[in-house]
């Protein structure tokens, strides 16, 4: 595996001191001493990540959880304030959508020099300017210089620089986002067929599609540390998890919630227990049911349920909104229990599949979430059938009777 | 290992360099004549009226009796050096806030960009030399010990041009003042060192004073050996070339304190 590394951090903190004057700032580069916990703004907490040959790795965070800072760190272009990076191999960084180009330079002349930083000689840019040129397709304007550029042809350029100075790794911060449709394909196309030669990426997105597509490893980041590392499914569900704990902390903020202590930040005034399944008959079809109880730990309001299901892609197959179809609880007692059952129609499709649920009591037009089980079960398909992917949609081909004269 | 970092950053450096004057000449339409014709229409004025309005002129000594030189090629010499080391300063104090997408966004050392400003000046120093010994030439006062002086004085003034670029380019994001007091400072150097006039037309005890401004230590040796073939007080250069080296190892320990944090206030 040693063999394998190509890029080693260690214990990467990234501390920055907004707060502090420049002059405070270099007096305290040159010399030393300390700096008041109060102009310390953290943005990565002590971070270790190994990245080998052949990995996609997916950085997940909300906005501010420090994924362009570790980025920068692990590009070198940001030096951490402690920890080490050992990089074994070429690495081209795309951070934000310019790379580093001149904009009075034109396109031709940034990918010069883009292959320049990376290290590539004259010869060797001569030798890969036309295919640079060929897949970033923007036509004339290769000659023409960045300042005329849209934003989605400065990212189809970085990127097509990125993908042609065969680099180790690729560490690409965003950049496809802004792209067009048709583009986006081809660089998810690129990096499909990349992945199957071997190339090793590192790429940050909110998109957790993409993530759960592309990517062979996923990465949580949450308020500058790593929560979570592995499997790409469970990185995703855990983002999720993370922004709808926060989502109700946000919209809440100062005028109702009360903090619980604890890991969930939700107050869990009510709860969702003993979560079964079961299948059933009804009149017409079979049914799966799943039977939960709430029970309220304090007097809540009335309280409204969602759920939904995913399959094992991290694609919601379908999700129900309770409040929606008018079911309210109107109120519990403290202690008080109730028993719910949510069912679903029997169409799903052989494979793996996950049941989440949420629970939010209502306070004027404002859902506020008390409970949330992610993937608090999961259940396999397991039938014969002629049809693949998640839902049955009742297909089927016969001749058509037109030809049967 | 270690030349294998290096090598790479250095022809980036050179790149880096080539571009900017290609941008600078590129949008004009006379291009790099301007890399002659700066120099060349100061001269012009500045012989115009120093040298026939006030009537300046530089007497060599080295034959007991003293023989006139004229104006325009000692003026040349310290003219060449002093749009140097302005260039120098004013470019190195806001060079990472004006390189500011490869300070944050390109990931090669910033010693490249420090580096890469330096022989961009350097070419435009190269090409002022070039000027000022084809003057030479014409005027009949390059000699070869004159030749070898100028090649030591060139070597000391690129370790002092080195150090100070350093020492400003790790200051200047840090102090914004930085900027606006030294393009001050060089207005009045311009009239503090012996560019415009001879040393001697100082009174002595001024003279040694006058040893002080890192300006007259790169002008008058220089002007020495190109225009009269002499050395000129060896004791001052070498002095002069230690200071240097310190300034410039002063300004490495400065340099190597600061380039974590530089690209947190650019």
């Amino acid at each position: 595996m040693s063999s394998d590394l190509l890029l080693s951090a260690k214990g990467i903190n990234k501390t920055y001191s907004s707060s502090m004057h420049p002059i405070a700032t270099l007096r305290h580069a040159l010399f030393g001493g300390k700096v008041s916990k109060r102009d310390e703004y953290p943005v990565l907490k002590n971070i270790d990540l190994d990245i080998c040959h052949g990995e996609t790795v997916g950085i997940l965070g909300r906005n501010g959880a420090g994924k362009t800072t570790l980025l920068g760190i692990l590009g070198n272009v940001i030096q951490p304030t402690s920890g080490r990076v050992e990089r074994y191999g070429r690495i081209a960084t795309l951070l934000g959508l310019t790379a580093g180009f001149n904009v009075n330079f034109t396109g031709r002349e940034n990918a010069y020099l883009f292959c320049s930083i990376q290290g590539l000689t004259r010869n060797e840019t001569d030798q890969r300017i036309d295919a640079i040129s060929d897949f970033a397709d923007i036509g004339r304007y290769f000659d023409l210089p960045i300042r005329t550029y849209s934003s989605g042809m400065q990212a189809r350029l970085a990127f097509s620089c990125a993908v042609h100075v065969d680099a180790e790794l690729i560490i690409i911060d965003e950049t496809l986002a802004v792209g067009d449709a048709n583009f986006r394909m081809k660089c998810y196309d690129r990096i499909g067929q990349m992945k199957r030669e071997g190339q090793t990426f590192l790429l940050v997105s909110h998109n957790q599609n993409m993530v759960a597509n592309f990517c062979t490893r996923g990465i949580v980041l949450e308020g500058g540390a790593k929560i979570f590392d592995g499997n790409t499914m469970e990185a995703v569900e855990e983002y999720k998890r993370i922004r709808t704990e926060s989502m109700g902390d946000s919209e809440l903020e100062g005028k109702l919630l009360k903090r619980n202590d604890g890991k969930s930040k939700l107050p869990k005034d009510v709860v969702i227990r003993d979560i079964e399944l079961e299948e059933r008959q009804e009149t017409e079809e079979e049914v799966g049911v799943i039977s939960a109880t709430l029970v309220a730990r304090r007097d809540v309001g009335p309280v409204s349920v969602n759920f939904g299901i995913r399959n094992q892609h991290g694609i919601v197959v379908c999700a129900l909104d309770g409040l929606q179809t008018g079911f309210i609880i109107s109120g519990l007692k403290k202690g008080e229990r109730k028993n719910i059952e949510m069912q679903f129609s029997k169409r799903l499709l052989p494979g793996k599949y996950y049941f989440s649920t949420t629970v939010h009591e209502l306070i004027g037009d404002v859902k506020k979430p008390q409970d949330l089980r992610q993937n608090a079960m999961s259940f396999e398909v397991l039938c014969d059938s002629a049809m693949s992917g998640i839902a049955d949609l009742g297909m089927g081909v016969k001749l058509a009777e037109a030809n049967s004269e | 290992m270690k030349l294998k970092f290096f090598t790479p950053n250095f022809k980036l450096a050179i790149d880096l360099a080539l571009r900017d004057l290609e941008i600078k000449y590129k949008r004009s339409f006379l291009g790099w004549l301007w890399l002659l014709l700066t120099p060349l229409c100061l001269l012009g004025i500045y012989t115009i009226i120093f040298g026939k309005v006030f009537g300046i002129e530089w007497q060599s000594h080295v034959t007991n009796k003293s023989e006139s030189v004229g104006f325009s090629l000692p003026f040349f010499v310290g003219l060449a050096i002093y749009l140097m080391i302005s260039d120098l300063v004013n470019s190195s104090t806001s060079l990472f806030v004006s390189k500011r997408t490869y300070v944050v966004k390109s990931p090669f050392p910033l010693w490249v960009l420090w580096f890469a400003n330096l022989i961009r000046v350097g070419v435009h120093g190269a090409v002022a030399l070039l000027l000022v010994i084809g003057l030479a030439i014409i005027q009949q006062r390059f000699t070869l010990t004159g030749a070898v002086w100028m090649f030591i004085n060139i070597l000391n003034i690129a370790v002092f041009m080195a150090g100070l670029s350093l020492l400003l380019v790790s200051l200047g994001p840090f102090i914004g003042d930085i900027s606006e007091a030294i393009r001050l400072l060089l207005r009045v150097l311009f009239y503090a060192t012996p560019i415009t006039y001879p040393l001697s037309l100082i009174d002595e005890p001024f003279q040694e004073w006058m040893w002080l401004n890192p300006l007259t230590n790169m002008v008058v040796p220089l002007r020495s050996a190109i225009v009269f073939g002499v050395p000129g007080s060896i004791w001052k250069i070498a002095s002069f070339s230690l200071s240097s080296i310190v300034l410039f190892f002063l300004a490495y320990w400065v340099f190597s304190r600061v380039k974590g944090v530089v690209s947190d206030v650019v």
